[in-house]
């Protein structure tokens, strides 16, 4: 039993402590550009969101709800008009 | 042994706290860095008019802006921006003078010059943007960018302070803010009228996947009292009341509401998509004068208007494009003023009208300081412009791009800011010229552009016999037709 709970506790501890780093399959939610959760270190470029949200808009209903696709629909807008505040204008 | 079971259990718990990433404040960066020679016959190195002359020297510049912007963001509700700019042009300034003369300049837009090590960077915005908890509403409070529902023709890309809400309630977006443009200092106190601002509010619909529709009032009220010279600090142009004096000759004058009553409409017909403005402005300038009012101060109506159209269609690799602007003018000769008044007349590049992308009659987007046009502002010294423009951009491969455009344009009405009046001819001729450009681009990187932009402006009779000599002196010949031609480099990210 002792040596059960052992394995046990160290399984976890491994599991755990490695960053999850599995690629998302297609089939799945990109929750970093839907609600800024699970985000890596990294900060995508302002192009690289825009291609990411475009694809993720791409997959449509089979994998986000209405509300959601409408949640990513209205970040892609902020990400345009922040390319086009940072690049454009006096 | 139930010691070091413990322990594992202890250690494993510590585990399952810390792997848990803490995600309470993301620090983004984004920005700009563009680099720009310039070679041409017109640009100077600042904002406002072409210089328009017989005979005229090619100059040559190059600048440089850089833009960064960074959010403190704590989730998709709540995040503060800052935006942060620096220009200079390659060999003006150094250090903090002048080292040829020895004039000291204020810093900002300078320090290309040897050594460089200039006190220049700006703040373009300081805002906070939240969601007012439990609804769809957010609000941006602080200065912030703005530009209005009219392709920037009254406020474009215009950095403003002021509180702007913004929702979306099922198939309708509605928006509702306060900008201040300006206050006057009395004695280090701001009376509650003695300032200019712009209240916004508007809908839109959207009607069906097909069609949006929308309707906007925009409030002016500039409490001044029209003091020239404005007393806000403004000193480097004078006080916005200045701008708005040689705009519309006034020397003075009370008080000025304005109301703004819009729509707007966009819609995909078969291929094509279109979207377009009406606008109308209409008010009193209180107790004004000018010289074509007489010696007592009287009130003048300020009714103007404008309208625009555009049209897009993919053909062949690229994008087909048409666009129409008509400005009301002004002939600056009774108590009814028809000029449309812009942001413009509050302070430079307040209004910004860039969208068909020309390079000489009218500003481009990409400009840094070298930011000069016919038209740079649609008021046009209250003449207002009557203006159509066609292009073509096309995506040649994954990598290369170009663009080419032609725009005509004309004054609405002539007035005594017509350059045959100044000039001292007959006003006689509304048509202002015709400009070519054509711009080809590569991807060095997908962050990392370089592109070649040319243009040419034919000038029309509105310029004929106008050329000015650098004593001042008008002598009868025609202005060169100017041109330009720039290289770039553009990075974002």
């Amino acid at each position: 039993m002792k040596k059960v709970a052992v394995l046990i506790m160290a399984a976890f501890m491994m599991s755990a402590t490695v960053p999850a780093l599995a690629q998302m399959t297609k089939e799945e939610k990109d929750m970093c550009l839907l609600a800024s959760r699970n985000c890596a270190m990294e900060v995508d470029t302002i192009q690289k969101k825009i291609k990411k949200l475009q694809a993720e808009i791409k997959k449509g209903k089979k994998v986000y709800s209405a509300e959601e696709l409408k949640k990513l629909e209205q970040k892609l807008k902020e990400a345009h008009e922040l390319l086009n505040k940072i690049e454009t204008g006096p | 042994m139930k010691k070091k079971l413990l322990a594992v259990v202890a250690a494993g718990a510590v585990t399952a706290a810390t792997a848990v990433p803490a995600l309470a404040l993301e620090n983004i960066f984004h920005g700009m860095l563009r680099e720009k020679a310039i070679l041409s016959n017109t640009d100077a190195y600042n904002a406002g008019d072409l210089i328009l002359q017989k005979d005229a020297k090619t100059n040559f510049y190059f600048e440089q802006r850089a833009r960064l912007l960074y959010e403190s963001k704590i989730n998709d509700d709540l995040k503060g921006v800052l935006q942060f700019e620096i220009d200079s042009r390659w060999g003006d300034q150094a250090y903090g003078a002048n080292s040829v003369s020895g004039t000291t300049y204020t810093g900002r837009n300078s320090g290309g010059g040897l050594e460089a090590d200039r006190v220049n960077l700006e703040t373009k915005n300081v805002y906070l943007d939240f969601r007012i908890p439990g609804t769809p509403v957010r609000t941006k409070a602080g200065i912030q960018g703005f530009t209005d529902e009219y392709k920037g023709i009254f406020l474009g890309y215009a950095d403003t302070a002021g509180l702007v809400a913004d929702g979306t309630f099922g198939n309708v977006a509605v928006k509702a803010g306060w900008l201040r443009f300006w206050d006057i200092n009395e004695g280090s106190q701001v009376g509650i009228q003695s300032s200019v601002n712009t209240y916004v509010a508007g809908a839109k619909v959207t009607v069906s996947p097909k069609l949006n529709v929308g309707l906007n009032y925009y409030l002016l009220t500039d409490g001044t009292g029209g003091a020239f010279p404005a007393t806000n600090g403004s000193a480097t142009l004078g006080g916005p009341s200045a701008l708005l004096a040689g705009a519309t000759g006034l020397t003075s004058y009370g008080n000025l509401w304005l109301h703004m009553v819009g729509a707007t409409a966009e819609a995909n017909v078969g291929p094509v998509n279109i979207d377009g403005f009406v606008v109308g402005q209409f008010g009193k300038f209180e107790g004004a004068t000018a010289t074509y009012l007489g010696a007592v101060p009287k009130n003048m109506d300020v009714l103007s208007f404008a309208a625009n159209a555009r049209a897009r269609t993919k053909l062949g690799p690229g994008t087909a494009k048409a666009e129409f602007l008509y400005v009301s003018g002004d002939g600056l000769n009774n108590d009814r003023y028809s000029g449309f008044i812009t942001g413009s007349q509050y302070n430079l590049a307040g209004s910004f009208y860039v969208s068909p992308d020309m390079l000489l009659l009218l500003p481009n987007k990409y400009d840094i300081n070298t930011s000069r046009a016919i038209a740079y502002d649609v008021n046009f010294k209250s003449q207002g412009i009557i203006g159509g423009f066609i292009g073509y951009d096309a995506n040649l491969t994954d990598r290369v791009y170009a663009n080419a455009n032609a725009g005509f344009m004309a004054a609405a009405k002539l007035n005594s800011n017509s350059a045959r009046a100044r000039a001292g001819l007959a006003n006689d001729s509304k048509y202002i010229g015709t400009e070519l450009n054509a711009e080809v681009g590569y991807k060095l990187y997908d962050n990392l552009t370089a592109s070649l932009q040319g243009a040419y402006l034919i000038l029309g009779d509105y310029y004929k016999g106008t050329n000015r000599t650098t004593a001042g002196v008008y002598d009868g010949q025609d202005p060169d037709d100017p041109y330009t031609a720039r290289v770039m480099l553009n990075y974002t990210f």
